[in-house]
């Protein structure tokens, strides 16, 4: 069975608005805003909008997780970990299998 | 009662008494002085706009008074308060009606957090409004200007004011503060556009003031759909480039030069990013007045 570790986006700390997989996020605990442009907007962008159960597997957002690495040179996983670091994306793991 | 109604005798008088009490979009502002060449200039400057009995609810009670000793005889100076409170150092006595421009600016950017304010210039046409978001020295005033004069409606010149709970553009309708070489620039570009004598020596170097255009003032209380946000630049003898930019890149710069987004908390947020959905955006670098008029005016088409 794969496992793959889901992620959600801290929304009650967290409003934001995309735009064509760039993103504005909005921090209600120190009130800045920052953007962050596609490819990398574009994971949250589909976490924030359809959730992420099976988040890797996704079609979708496996395109953008090779798009990342392909356009910025930047490896998805240290994007999510970014995210995480930051406190807008919370990871915990999925008990679900994953096709 | 508009102001041309009172002759410049009438308006010194009522400075010196009470207060003039002037209607400017959505703020009256209560306006006591002695100083010099303040009653000339709203004179000229605010003939279009109305004015009332000096009883009555003022937003801003302003004054521009005289440094008082023997400064006053040797080397005058004016002092800008509201309420009493002086929250600027004193300037040269003939700077004093630019100081009351600039402090009814921060009057309003100060205190008038119902609204999101961001630095620039706004103007209108059937209905839509352009807005030049842009920080000092960018050009947004004389490329304001020059619209205004090839029949755009002018909003503002220095404070775009947004209603977040309409997201609908509010009138200023002030004069337009022209500075340095914009003024040439304006005075063979638009003879015809009333523009105050300069006054020389400022912080911002030489500084006049463009009378609004009549339709500009008489329909202060129409409001506007934000519908197009150009980020202009001005550079001499540049080639024009007006590019097309993203939604989240014309977000954050509208954002950069907003005086009160971040005391807005979410409700700014929400309000720009539902401003942004609904507008296009672009970024203009021109070294040509006539040349960015003619690529707006083909660009920005009206809303189907």
């Amino acid at each position: 069975m794969n496992v793959e570790p889901e992620y959600v986006i801290d929304a009650e700390r967290f409003a934001w608005r995309s735009w064509a997989g760039d993103v504005v996020i909005f921090d209600r605990l120190s009130g800045d805003s920052w953007m962050m442009e596609r490819p990398a907007g574009r994971i949250l962008e589909f976490i924030a909008e359809r959730g992420s159960p099976s988040f890797a597997a996704k079609r979708d957002c496996a395109v953008e997780r090779a798009s990342l690495s392909t356009e910025s040179g930047r490896e998805p996983d240290k994007v999510l970990a970014t995210l995480i670091e930051l406190g807008i994306l919370i990871r915990f793991e999925n008990t679900r299998s994953v096709d | 009662m508009k102001i041309r109604d009172l002759s410049i005798e009438g308006i010194d008088a009522r400075l010196r008494a009470d207060g003039l009490r002037i209607e400017t979009g959505p703020f009256i502002f209560n306006i006591a002085s002695r100083a010099r060449g303040i009653a000339e200039a709203l004179h000229v400057l605010y003939s279009d706009f109305r004015t009332y009995p000096a009883e009555g609810f003022s937003d801003f009670h302003v004054s521009v008074r005289l440094a008082g000793g023997l400064r006053r005889l040797l080397r005058p100076q004016s002092i800008f308060q509201l309420d009493g409170i002086t929250p600027f150092k004193p300037l040269p006595g003939k700077q004093a009606f630019a100081m009351l421009e600039w402090g009814m600016n921060w009057c309003i950017y100060t205190h008038a957090h119902q609204y999101l304010i961001i630095h620039g210039a706004a103007l209108e046409r059937n209905g839509e409004a352009l807005v030049l978001p842009a920080p000092s020295g960018s050009g947004k005033s004389t490329l304001c200007a020059a619209l205004m004069n090839r029949g755009w409606r002018l909003l503002s010149d220095e404070l775009i004011l947004i209603d977040p709970k309409d997201l609908k553009l509010r009138a200023l309708s002030r004069p337009v503060s022209l500075k340095n070489r914009s003024i040439d620039v304006l005075r063979e570009f638009a003879p015809d556009a009333y523009i105050s004598t300069p006054i020389r020596n400022t912080s911002k170097g030489t500084v006049a003031h463009m009378r609004p255009s009549r339709d500009s003032t008489e329909r202060i209380g129409e409001h506007a759909s934000l519908r197009w946000v150009v980020f202009p630049r001005f550079e001499e003898k540049a080639p024009l480039r007006l590019n097309a930019i993203g939604k989240a890149e014309m977000f954050m710069a509208l954002a950069d030069n907003a005086f009160n987004y971040t005391v807005m908390g979410e409700l700014g947020f929400s309000a720009l990013a539902s401003l942004v959905d609904q507008a296009s955006g672009f970024r203009a670098d021109y070294g040509s007045l006539e040349a960015v008029i003619t690529a707006l005016n083909d660009t920005l088409e009206p809303a189907p």
